[in-house]
């Protein structure tokens, strides 16, 4: 009937990769045989795939926080714009949105680059010295974060504005009844109606975020000395540099199993948050 | 009887009033004025990298890494522009015109599939309704690098690898598209069906002829985030066109540029930017329908 393209497609093109994926894992690559969790210990025992994962430790937060962070103080100040106003704004601020991971860092590469960029050239007006960003371990991750938060920016910040355009205005005009000034309307009104979309926004976050690969390739290739080595990136440069697929399969699981596992914990406290604000 | 005093008394009273009013007002102006400048500010800042970029693509080998760099090229030049069409290894306008047939097509396909079993989902009964919903929504919880080499390998074994289609068909259909296609038809009244039901009009028709021209803004948000998604991608063409350079997407070229002509990096930023004209062109014209589906519903 009407359902079946779209059941048949998934079926072929994704449920069938995801049981292969599972059954795979658990076989050598070579003869098919079944070798349980051998794989999985193989790439754990591999010392760069860990080192992506605590890279993550400092990038995913980084960027997950700072990006709810920032995207919720412009959606409200987008709130106080007038129409004309916001419409362009917000217009605006969603053109980054639309490149690529590639084109953002072709864009990026020319600021930071060393020989004659442009921060280059402002550290030189200022009579500093350059930065190497990609080869300082604490600059590196930086120029993966700064990017990657640019480019998401603004549709963070429209979910989040169209989240407060949600909140009833009743809600604020009685605490205003009640005297509330505005740092209380903020933390009493505001922060806990968002609900939805800050889980919505903060799921996708941890999500995208955990499988960055297109800018740490372009920007830093994962140096230096693997600082900026994402899970992904390692996995990949794995595949093609003719590593076992099953093993390779088995580090994409172990990736997985970390996304669902975060995004549970994070869907939970928000879920318990949010009860205690309709207890509270 | 008429209180001279009183009424002179309330004369006063409304004086005063209105001059608090247009402090009032003034406080708010100045208030507003503030909000717009910082907004703009913020807004500057966050363009400001394009607009790097835009001048930067001007510039000639020299002058895009220089220190101190300009903003403005001081010898503007249309050499980048030159070189990314005279390339000897890289044919620049074929992977442009090869990515945009994919993501029309994929575009097509989408529209095709997805807002069909989205009607059914929402206007149809039949036995396992919800659970098949239930399924076809957890897809869009997989993460892609789990399935990402499998898949290869499922397209490998049906010979699709270096074709077309390859780039298509994987993934059209979206749970995301679903169940987006499946909000909208939801919130339709259930009296647009009925008449046509009484008429003797079947499921398909009613699709066709009176759900598919509703959904105007469903459309093009779906539309929209699917060609441009298709236009962005890398990853999956990387693994998939290995052979065959005629079908080699936009982006898996300006990654091999990027590497190959490091010294020469203006004509990266040239194709960079010419690939931009695409998916800019395509925000201009929809842009209204697509900010406002993101600020009204929080959905892409």
């Amino acid at each position: 009937m009407m359902i079946a393209p779209v059941c048949i497609m998934l079926i072929i093109f994704v449920f069938t990769p995801l049981a292969m994926s599972l059954v795979r894992s658990f076989q050598d690559s070579d003869s098919g045989q079944f070798i349980w969790f051998d794989n999985f210990k193989n790439i754990l025992m591999l010392s760069s795939f860990r080192k992506s994962f605590y890279n993550m430790l400092i990038l995913v937060p980084a960027i997950v926080l700072l990006q709810m962070f920032l995207s919720f103080c412009f959606a409200l100040l987008l709130t106080k714009l007038t129409k004309g106003v916001s419409g362009v704004v917000r217009t605006a601020i969603y053109i980054p949105v639309l490149l690529s991971g590639i084109i953002t860092s072709v864009i990026y590469l020319l600021i930071i680059n060393y020989g004659g960029g442009l921060i280059t050239s402002i550290l030189y007006i200022l009579d500093m010295d350059a930065i190497s960003f990609s080869t300082d371990a604490f600059w590196a991750k930086v120029i993966i974060i700064v990017p990657v938060i640019w480019q998401g920016f603004g549709y963070n910040a429209l979910v989040m504005y169209a989240g407060l355009l949600n909140i009833p205005s009743a809600y604020y005009e009685a605490a205003s009844l009640d005297g509330a000034g505005a740092w209380t309307k903020l933390i009493k009104i505001t922060l806990p109606n968002m609900g939805v979309y800050s889980l919505l926004l903060l799921i996708n976050l941890v999500t995208t975020s955990l499988q960055l690969y297109e800018v740490p390739l372009m920007m830093t290739q994962g140096g230096p000395l693997e600082t900026t080595l994402t899970p992904v990136l390692f996995l990949m440069a794995s595949h093609n540099g003719g590593r076992q697929t099953n093993v390779v399969i088995a580090g994409a699981l172990i990736v997985m199993v970390i996304i669902v596992a975060i995004n549970s914990i994070v869907f939970s406290s928000m879920r318990s948050g949010s009860r205690k604000v309709q207890e509270g | 009887m008429k209180n001279k005093t009183t009424e002179a008394a309330c004369d006063l009273r409304l004086a005063e009033n209105q001059k608090k009013n247009n402090s009032v007002k003034r406080k708010k102006k100045i208030i507003s004025i503030v909000y717009i400048t910082v907004a703009v500010v913020i807004l500057a800042i966050i363009l400001f990298p394009l607009f790097w970029t835009l001048t930067s693509v001007f510039k000639g080998k020299k002058e895009l890494f220089e220190v101190p760099n300009t903003i403005f090229p001081k010898d503007p030049t249309l050499d980048n522009f030159k070189k990314i069409f005279t390339l000897r290894d890289y044919n620049f306008l074929q992977s442009m015109a090869s990515t945009f047939l994919v993501s029309a097509a994929a575009l097509i396909v989408n529209l095709l599939v997805n807002p069909l079993a989205a009607y059914a989902f929402s206007r149809l009964q039949f036995p396992g309704r919800n659970i098949i919903f239930q399924i076809v929504l957890f897809t869009m919880f997989i993460p892609g690098v789990t399935i990402l080499l499998s898949s290869i390998k499922v397209v490998e074994a049906m010979g699709m690898l270096d074709t077309f289609w390859v780039l298509v068909l994987p993934g059209a259909a979206s749970g995301y598209a679903v169940f987006f296609f499946r909000q909208f038809f939801l919130a339709m009244p259930d009296s647009i069906e009925e008449a046509a039901l009484i008429d003797g009009a079947n499921h398909w028709l009613i699709y066709f002829k009176i759900f598919i021209p509703m959904s105007l803004t469903p459309i093009i948000i779906i539309g929209t985030g699917t060609f441009i998604g298709y236009w962005n991608s890398y990853l999956w063409p990387t693994l998939t066109i290995i052979d065959k350079d005629s079908l080699k997407q936009v982006m898996q070229v300006i990654r091999v540029l990027s590497v190959r002509y490091q010294g020469e990096y203006g004509i990266v930023v040239a194709a960079s930017l010419i690939s931009l004209l695409v998916p800019l062109t395509m925000f201009a014209v929809f842009q209204k329908k697509i900010v406002e589906g993101i600020s009204v519903t929080g959905l892409k």
